[in-house]
């Protein structure tokens, strides 16, 4: 889509002042069914504007006038940045994320930030102290999370693309939820400077879009080392530079891991999974099924880490400096327990808990220190798999996107069903989801594509391929 | 029973770098409030570290100079707590594996062992005002440094000594500017008593933020002192955090509500270990100057020098490094240390130059006409005068070289004698005293081209002629 828009509007054939429009009445018309955008731009029209300039000047630039979407995450200069928590209710960011300042500079038209899980923690952008937004293909059912606003924003065409955040899951599941393509890129390869930290260890920045073409054209321009970013490094041999051509898929190897086409992945889930297997095998893939009981301790290494890496990233929201402050506190204590416990979701609450419990001395080597050792037995599973593998397949999630009225209450439930997508962060690993079929009552279900570190690249090829051969899910629920 | 003072200290020294230690704002003193920030030090969302490498070159520096074994591998660790001056919430400091380990000094012929060396950053600046509080975060991610001792020290005297000695070896190294009423260098101070028949150590208490010499010798003497009471009285030390009072020199306990801090230190996923090679620290190894430390044992023991005179050299790294050039160009020890630490050091400290200007040639034979009755006291401080101002060694020393033979001494000494009958009168009378007067008086006809022990000499003779 990035690329057809790109000739259109260097052809002439539309103006970015008309695409920009384009969009913006799809916003003012849809998204109060949806609920996607929690802020949106009051520049979009002079910025394409701006666009429209470099144009015609003969000096656009692949992301030049193309209509982005930005999760709340974030940080942008001249828009709001409020990780859709009460905590940053009006917060202006002196400076833009890198990720942002890249894009701002190709002269991408942002219109506007997005809505996600309350700092980026949940799997349903229902914890949200502004907004639930709904899935595009069933209003009654959940985006996924966090970053529910960049997929059902992306789906609904609400943008030509936008770019999400995955911690554990966060860019994956929601794409599958909303049948876009999501990636989430190797560790280190964009970097995390500007985007409000979750878990620094896990948090990669990433993109949503319409396709797997799309998403490497974004990652072409985001990604690269950072002088703001001392985890951002420069890959190793390849870049991203679009596609790789693959003449066949000869010669691949591909895994089909058990345990995540076992019992507790939905029958429709599974077959649609293994029915992509079968494309795979028949352009000439070797397909094998192999076994990674590992992966059982991914979910609660997963919880325990990024958990204790947030307690101490959120700490600073003490309502000294920004951010919500308590209205008359009695003494300093008051003001940080006050402030904290108003500007804070319970959601939020809890993790910031079980962290901080997770690191106190006496629990420390019980819990964070064996979490990180799970998560170095994970690294060593995965390069022994890598070792006769090229790529993984697998759900993105056990279920497709489930009734808003059903979220399970019990948050260890909900936890479990980040089975699929958690152990590819605490590895570092890039993972992309595509769509891969519908269910039978009409949801889109994604097939995740895990690689090797700094194999974005196949990872992404893999599902270009897969997707040619298919036609985007389209969503009904809104018009 | 006696009871002994146990003492450790950990010594904050803020490291000399041109920028904070995770981001490239300004480290300067005295800015306006805020003026040296950015999202980085006031840790706004979003915003990482970003490791300066010079901090840890000093850091580095400062472990070698003060004997510490370098790790080759060291990471960072957040220590978690909340205060209005820290923007995190957390400290990134060093905690599991600190940049140096072990090392110490001698202090009056006592090893001081040190525990550690670490790396961290400073906080912003609290101030209060009628019931109104301001922040200021120029000094928030200024990097800092913390040595940590061993409980090795016994007196405030030793303790006093010992962060003198820390100090000096900072500004020798160019480490730390060592600015204490800047805040450049504060200490902490835990203390404990112990019976003096056991090793046991008592429970201890830890005085904060002491900021000067002065106030370290009083917190301390006062806290043994309190603790000597409480302890005869069978009362038991509480472990606590004390805060010593300017105005009445005790100390008092400051009752943080949060006493039992748990810290919930763990490595900061934002910085990636840093690797330092054999060779970096062996660069680092070569470009330290030899610490003040070991040079007073050169200057007593190989030179010969005392004490006194030796701590009156280091106490001026430009003075000493000048005088251990001098010294390695065959300067005679005594003579050169009479020189630096009278005109030089005055004539260094009124320029505040870095390096004494001037050559280290001219200065030995400046030496060399002094000892040879060439050049009397009074010209030889012009001559240091002169070179250091830049002159060549004969403009500095024009008119001022004793060339004449005696004779022209013995002709002044006669005037001289003859022009004060009562002088002579009162030294034959046996009041040997009026000598001094009488050289003074014909020092002054010689223009103070002759040596003051020739003109006594010549005296002497004319008088008892």
């Amino acid at each position: 889509m990035i690329a057809e828009l790109r000739r259109k509007l260097d052809a002439k054939e539309i103006s970015a002042v008309e695409l920009a429009r384009h969009y913006i009445d799809r916003i003012s018309r849809l998204d109060g069914k949806l609920e996607s955008y929690l802020h949106v731009s009051e520049t979009v029209l002079e910025d394409a504007k701006e666009a429209q300039k470099r144009i015609d000047a003969g000096e656009s630039e692949t992301f030049t006038g193309i209509p982005t979407g930005l999760k709340d995450n974030l940080c942008t200069i001249g828009m709001p940045t409020t990780c859709a928590s009460k905590m940053l209710e009006g917060f202006a960011s002196p400076y833009d994320a890198t990720v942002v300042a890249k894009l701002r500079k190709q002269g991408a038209v942002f219109l506007g930030k997005l809505n996600m899980d309350e700092f980026a923690m949940g799997a349903t952008t229902q914890t949200s102290y502004y907004k639930k937004t709904k899935n595009p293909f069933d209003l009654g059912r959940v985006p996924g999370g966090s970053s529910g606003g960049s997929a059902a924003a992306v789906s609904a065409e609400l943008c030509a693309f936008a770019l999400g955040s995955d911690t554990g899951g966060s860019i994956r599941q929601p794409a599958s939820f909303c049948g876009v393509t999501g990636h989430r890129p190797t560790y280190g390869m964009v970097s995390r400077y500007g985007c409000v930290a979750f878990a620094s260890s896990l948090d990669q920045i990433g993109p949503l879009a319409s396709s797997a073409e799309d998403c490497a054209l974004v990652l072409e321009a985001i990604s690269g080392p950072d002088g703001f970013d001392r985890t951002s490094m420069r890959s190793p041999g390849f870049y991203a530079s679009g596609l790789k051509k693959l003449e066949s898929l000869a010669g691949l190897r591909i895994a089909i891991i058990n345990e995540l086409v076992g019992p507790s992945v939905e029958r429709e889930t599974k077959d649609a999974v293994l029915e992509a297997a079968k494309w795979f095998e028949k352009n000439g893939a070797v397909v094998e099924r192999i076994s990674m009981p590992m992966l059982a301790h991914a979910v609660p290494a997963y919880y325990l880490i990024s958990s204790a890496e947030a307690s101490t990233n959120l700490a600073r929201f003490d309502g000294v400096r920004y951010g919500h402050r308590t209205a008359s506190p009695g003494s300093y204590e008051d003001l940080i327990q006050l402030s904290r416990a108003e500007g804070f979701g319970w959601e939020v609450k809890r993790r910031i808990l079980l962290g901080s419990y997770a690191l106190c001395s006496g629990y420390y080597d019980d819990y964070y220190k064996k979490a990180v050792r799970l998560a170095d037995e994970l690294k060593v599973t995965y390069a022994a798999v890598f070792k006769n593998y090229d790529a993984i397949l697998s759900p993105a999630s056990p279920m497709p996107a489930f009734a808003i009225d059903e979220v399970p209450s019990d948050p260890a439930q909900l936890y479990l069903a980040d089975i699929c997508t958690a152990s590819a962060p605490l590895a570092g690993l890039p993972s992309v989801s595509t769509p891969c079929g519908m269910t039978s009552g009409g949801l889109p279900i994604g097939l995740m594509i895990t690689c090797p570190r700094w194999a974005d690249d196949v990872a992404l090829s893999l599902a270009g391929a897969f997707e040619k051969d298919r036609k985007r899910p389209i969503p009904g629920a809104l018009e | 029973m006696g009871l002994v003072p146990v003492i450790g200290l950990e010594i904050h020294a803020e490291l000399s770098t041109k920028t904070k230690v995770f981001c490239g704002c300004e480290n300067v003193f005295g800015a306006g409030p805020n003026e040296c920030c950015c999202p980085v030090c006031l840790g706004l969302p979003g915003a990482l570290p970003m490791l300066n490498r010079k901090a840890v070159e000093l850091a580095m520096a400062a472990g070698i100079m003060l004997g510490s074994r370098i790790s080759l591998k060291t990471r960072w660790d957040r220590k978690n707590y909340f205060y209005p001056d820290l923007t995190k919430a957390y400290q990134i400091s060093q905690l599991y594996a600190p940049i140096c380990i072990g090392g110490g000094l001698e202090i009056n012929g006592r090893f001081i062992r040190l525990n550690r060396i670490h790396l961290e950053e400073d906080a912003g600046k609290l101030s209060h005002e009628r019931g109104i509080s301001k922040m200021d975060y120029n000094r928030a991610g200024v990097p800092l440094i913390e040595i940590v001792t061993e409980p090795d020290l016994a007196s405030p005297e030793e303790a006093v000594a010992f962060v003198e000695r820390v100090r000096q070896t900072l500004v020798y190294g160019g480490i730390c500017d060592g600015k204490m009423e800047q805040g450049s260098l504060r200490v902490d101070a835990n203390i404990s008593l112990r019976p003096d028949w056991s090793e046991t150590l008592g429970t201890r208490t830890e005085i904060k933020n002491l900021n000067s010499f002065r106030f370290i010798k009083k917190a301390l003497e006062s806290e043994i002192e309190r603790q000597g009471e409480v302890l005869s009285s069978h009362g038991r030390v509480t472990q606590e955090t004390r805060r010593f009072d300017e105005a009445s020199g005790e100390t008092f306990s400051m009752r943080l509500k949060e006493d039992s801090h748990d810290y919930r230190y763990f490595p900061d996923p934002d910085i990636p270990e840093v690797i330092i090679t054999q060779q970096e620290v062996d660069d680092t190894r070569n470009a330290c100057p030899e610490p003040p430390a070991s040079r007073l044992v050169r200057y007593t023991k190989t030179l010969g020098l005392s004490s006194r005179d030796a701590e009156a050299i280091l106490s001026l790294r430009q003075a000493a490094d000048f005088f251990d050039l001098a010294i390695s160009a065959g300067a005679p020890p005594k003579q050169a240390a009479n020189v630096v630490n009278g005109e030089l050091t005055r004539l260094l400290l009124e320029s505040g130059a870095d390096v004494a200007p001037l050559k280290v040639s001219d200065f030995i034979q400046a030496l060399e006409l002094s000892s040879n009755g060439k050049l009397s006291p009074d010209s030889l401080k012009r001559t240091i005068q002169e070179l250091f101002a830049g002159k060549t060694f004969e403009e500095a020393t024009k008119g001022l070289i004793i060339t004449q033979d005696l004779s022209l001494v013995a002709e002044a000494a006669r005037q001289v004698l003859e022009a004060e009958p009562d002088a002579v009168a009162k030294y034959k009378g046996g009041n040997t005293k009026v000598l001094s007067y009488l050289v003074g008086k014909c020092m002054g006809k010689l223009k103070g081209k002759a040596h003051p022990a020739a003109v006594s000499e010549e005296i002497k003779k004319a008088l008892e002629s």
